[in-house]
């Protein structure tokens, strides 16, 4: 029993002294999926408002479009599926609408577009 | 002897990496682009950082050039703030524009005709934003530099230089140390971890948005 306890602890302490990867500071997940989905909210607002004479407004929003859709794919399985479902048919809808210059349907879309988790 | 196991189990369970947050990002090169009218960068930076005390970039500006102008036609008070270039939040915050982070700042000098740089640190302790100008580098468009912040272990404190975009010569062209000083912290809003956040896409502004198209290469050496 007692050479058991001194294996664990000298295992324990093998761990802790050997590998630098247990120094590392652990991520706040759930923070950094808010904090990068309200940035692309932000960001798709704002290339909204943009002229797409020169189709700059297209072209800024499908690359935060895009980034976004593969984001949350990234992040599928951390996150609730039917949230997920919901953020994934928005983002396709506004990817189409942006594609036939629905510029009308798309504002009502971001109306609605909620990246919230 | 069924405790101890149990308890190994637990303790070994909470040391464990998120092998999720599998993003590339050293070696990787990214240009991007501020349309006009906007201040956020495309596309979102959005990888984590949260292993290391070292980041270095190798940085060239396609396009920095730019004038905002006041009512009157003239060069506005606006031209003088300072835009992000890149940087990292920092101690958990995962938005580094209002939370902890270190970044550089950059702005066009169109008097001068040239880009100035700076050391620009937000502590959300005090809700502050201490910035330090670079005084001997300058750059210009199509000229590259390694940029490079180092997070104190033990103190709260960032070295920020500018090195040359050669990595063999690693010369020093400038330094500057943002730390705590008595009751002001310019440095680190924490110590005793490394860099636990993310990078941080680059940022024009500033009060007014990117009055023309801004590009920005950044090829990230050492994370």
């Amino acid at each position: 029993m007692q050479k058991m306890i001194f294996i664990l602890i000298g295992i324990f302490i093998n761990i802790f002294l050997s590998l630098p990867s247990y120094s590392i500071q652990l991520i706040n997940y759930k923070s950094y999926q808010l904090v990068v989905l309200s940035e692309f909210k932000f960001a798709i607002y704002e290339c909204s408002k943009l002229d797409d004479v020169d189709g700059k407004k297209s072209e800024c929003l499908g690359i935060y479009l895009n980034q976004a859709t593969s984001f949350l794919e990234m992040n599928e399985n951390k996150l609730n599926n039917i949230i997920f479902k919901k953020i994934q048919n928005q983002l396709s809808t506004a990817k189409e609408l942006i594609a036939y210059k629905d510029w009308d349907n798309f504002d009502v879309l971001l109306k609605n577009l909620n990246l919230d988790l | 002897m069924k405790f101890l196991i149990l308890v190994s189990l637990v303790l070994l369970s909470s040391c464990s990496k998120d092998q999720d947050l599998n993003f590339p990002t050293v070696g990787r090169t990214e240009t991007y682009k501020i349309f006009e009218g906007n201040h956020v960068a495309a596309p979102l930076e959005v990888s984590p950082i949260y292993s290391v005390y070292d980041f270095a970039v190798r940085i060239t500006f396609n396009k920095a050039k730019y004038l905002l102008k006041d009512e009157n036609g003239a060069i506005s008070i606006d031209q003088q703030d300072w835009n992000k270039l890149t940087g990292f939040s920092d101690c958990n915050f995962y938005d580094a524009y209002t939370g902890m982070g270190a970044m550089v700042g950059w702005r066009w000098n169109p008097n001068q005709k040239r880009i100035e740089l700076a050391a620009y640190v937000h502590n959300n302790a005090d809700r502050s934003r201490h910035v330090k100008e670079f005084k001997n580098v300058y750059m210009n468009e199509n000229e590259s530099y390694v940029f490079r912040i180092v997070a104190d272990e033990k103190q709260k404190k960032y070295t920020y230089t500018i090195e040359d975009p050669d990595l063999t010569s690693l010369s020093v062209k400038e330094k500057i140390v943002m730390k705590e000083q008595g009751n002001i912290n310019e440095g680190r809003g924490c110590k005793g971890n490394p860099i636990t956040g993310r990078l941080i896409s680059p940022w024009f502004g500033g009060t007014q948005s990117a009055p023309t198209e801004i590009e920005i290469k950044v090829e990230y050496l050492k994370l």
